[in-house]
């Protein structure tokens, strides 16, 4: 890659940090089907405890670790030559955009975890989204890198759109241009995974 | 379970051969017995045979990979893991990755990539078999199995053949996924054969290595871990890209560590190359792992078979 004048390391953090996103969100699923498994959902439901706690807890737990693998892999890309070369707000978006979309797919995890009936499904049923849109995406190999017909799929899918906007983050050009397709598409995943979670959550006995 | 049908009918024919034996040791109550229709072909009760022979152990072990293998059928997560994911991985490789790699290297990498796929098919597979181990252990199989009648290593052997049966499937489905990427058996079907032998020895070895593993230690994270090993592994091996694009000191550990040695023996044996030498590597790591693991997995399966 460095023959192409691309300095690869701060091309590919974007994805490796959405990549530990998708990890997060693997492990919510598993926690959420391990909860209801175990009869951790049902033995919360019938105590004096706020409807909302269950899943506000996983909820937690998914940003804490979002938190801690996001450090992890800045950390690792630093060692790599990875760095912000934005301002002090150019960086506190780059990290929050990462976590939104961390706890955003942990949500999605979440819901799916909690109608699923076996913790092996689960994470095998998430591994192919991440596959197919972890590889065919703008993040490991930029747009031309692909053959002709794949280029409008990796061109216009989510994580393409999500890293490019980290990239320009953590350059410190954020432009509206790039930013306002992921932000789109944040907001359409937000839109159905909290409408999913709210199902869920006001469906409560059909899944415990 | 849904296609088991439990029908419960008089079975005259083996009353007959019930009263006519005088081997049988429960005489007439054979026929009020009830009997499952059953696509696994269990051996009727006159049928019997002394327990520790080879022709008992033979005949049990394949009953045994049977019974795993039709598991594995109807189970949609082991089909998505051992089909799907390797074939889907290969295209997508291919799609994101050979271009620039190619364009690095100048040569295409086709011939080390789809081993290398195959062979990490191969291996993230067996963790399916060391998980349902467990599960027997803990269900109680294991130890119904030990005091049943049967060849008490049959429960093993049968994995391990319902293990070689599902990493020829695999691999196969990754060569011909290659075929439509370029990938070629310049030998033809000898080479084939032989690629096949080379990755399921290999498979073998680590599955008895993953077995073991997962017998031994106490916590059932062994899929993740193997997921994790055989991702990291992915990595770094000759087939991902060639030996000359890592740094100079990690080289030899990439050339000589075992998937590398068996890619390229698959690629020599695809391309018709000098095979020799990577064979050779290959077999020496297959039986190290072999040596080391087999020990261990036949005193795990020992406890978990009789501790319980």
């Amino acid at each position: 890659m460095a023959d192409h004048g691309i300095d690869y390391a701060q091309f590919l953090m974007p994805i490796i940090v959405l990549q530990t996103a998708a990890f997060t969100a693997v492990a919510a699923a598993q926690r959420a089907t391990l909860d209801k498994m175990r009869g951790m959902t049902r033995r919360l439901s019938a105590m004096p405890v706020h409807a909302l706690v269950p899943v506000s807890a996983r909820m937690s737990t998914a940003a804490v670790r979002s938190m801690v693998s996001i450090c992890a892999a800045l950390l690792f890309g630093y060692l790599l030559g990875f760095s912000f070369n934005g301002g002090a707000l150019d960086t506190i978006a780059f990290v929050g955009f990462s976590l939104l979309v961390g706890l955003l797919l942990a949500l999605g995890a979440d819901c799916l975890g909690m109608t699923a009936h076996g913790v092996e499904s689960t994470s095998q049923l998430l591994v192919l989204p991440q596959l197919v849109l972890g590889l065919v995406s703008t993040g490991f190999v930029p747009e031309s890198g692909f053959p002709e017909w794949a280029r409008p799929f990796a061109r216009n899918q989510p994580v393409s759109h999500f890293s490019s906007t980290m990239r320009e983050l953590a350059d410190g050009n954020p432009t509206l241009q790039t930013a306002l397709p992921a932000l789109i598409w944040l907001a359409g995943l937000a839109l159905v995974f909290l409408l999913w979670a709210h199902h869920i959550q006001t469906h409560r006995r059909n899944y415990l | 379970m849904t296609r088991t049908r439990l029908i419960r009918r008089r079975n005259d024919k083996a009353r007959r051969r019930a009263t006519d034996s005088t081997r049988m040791p429960f005489g007439s109550e054979v026929a009020d017995v009830v009997t499952y229709e059953s696509p696994l072909n269990f051996p009727t009760r006159d049928r019997w045979r002394p327990e520790p022979t080879v022709q008992d152990l033979s005949h049990d072990s394949v009953l045994q990979a049977q019974r795993i293998l039709l598991k594995w059928s109807r189970d949609p997560v082991t089909l998505l893991q051992s089909l799907l994911f390797p074939a889907l991985t290969v295209l997508l490789f291919w799609l994101v990755l050979d271009s620039s790699v190619s364009e690095h290297s100048g040569t295409s990498n086709t011939f080390g990539m789809v081993p290398m796929v195959a062979l990490v098919g191969a291996m993230s597979g067996s963790s399916i078999s060391a998980l349902g181990l467990r599960r027997e252990q803990t269900t109680g199989l294991l130890s119904k199995m030990w005091t049943l009648p049967t060849h008490r290593a049959s429960a093993m052997t049968g994995r391990l053949l319902a293990e070689s049966v599902r990493i020829v499937i695999t691999v196969s489905a990754v060569l011909l996924v290659g075929m439509v990427i370029g990938f070629r058996i310049h030998s033809g079907l000898p080479g084939y054969l032989g690629i096949i032998a080379v990755a399921t020895g290999f498979g073998l070895s680590f599955s008895m290595m993953i077995t073991a593993l997962a017998l031994m230690s106490r916590d059932s994270h062994i899929v993740e871990w193997t997921a994790i090993g055989t991702q990291l592994a992915m990595f770094f091996n000759t087939g991902f890209v060639p030996a000359d694009s890592y740094p100079a000191w990690l080289r030899p550990a990439i050339e000589y560590q075992p998937m590398s040695c068996t890619i390229d023996t698959i690629r020599a044996l695809a391309t018709e190359g000098p095979v020799a030498r990577p064979m050779l590597l290959t077999l020496a790591w297959s039986a190290a792992l072999l040596i080391v693991f087999t020990g261990p997995t036949l005193v795990g399966y020992r406890r978990a078979a009789t501790l319980n």
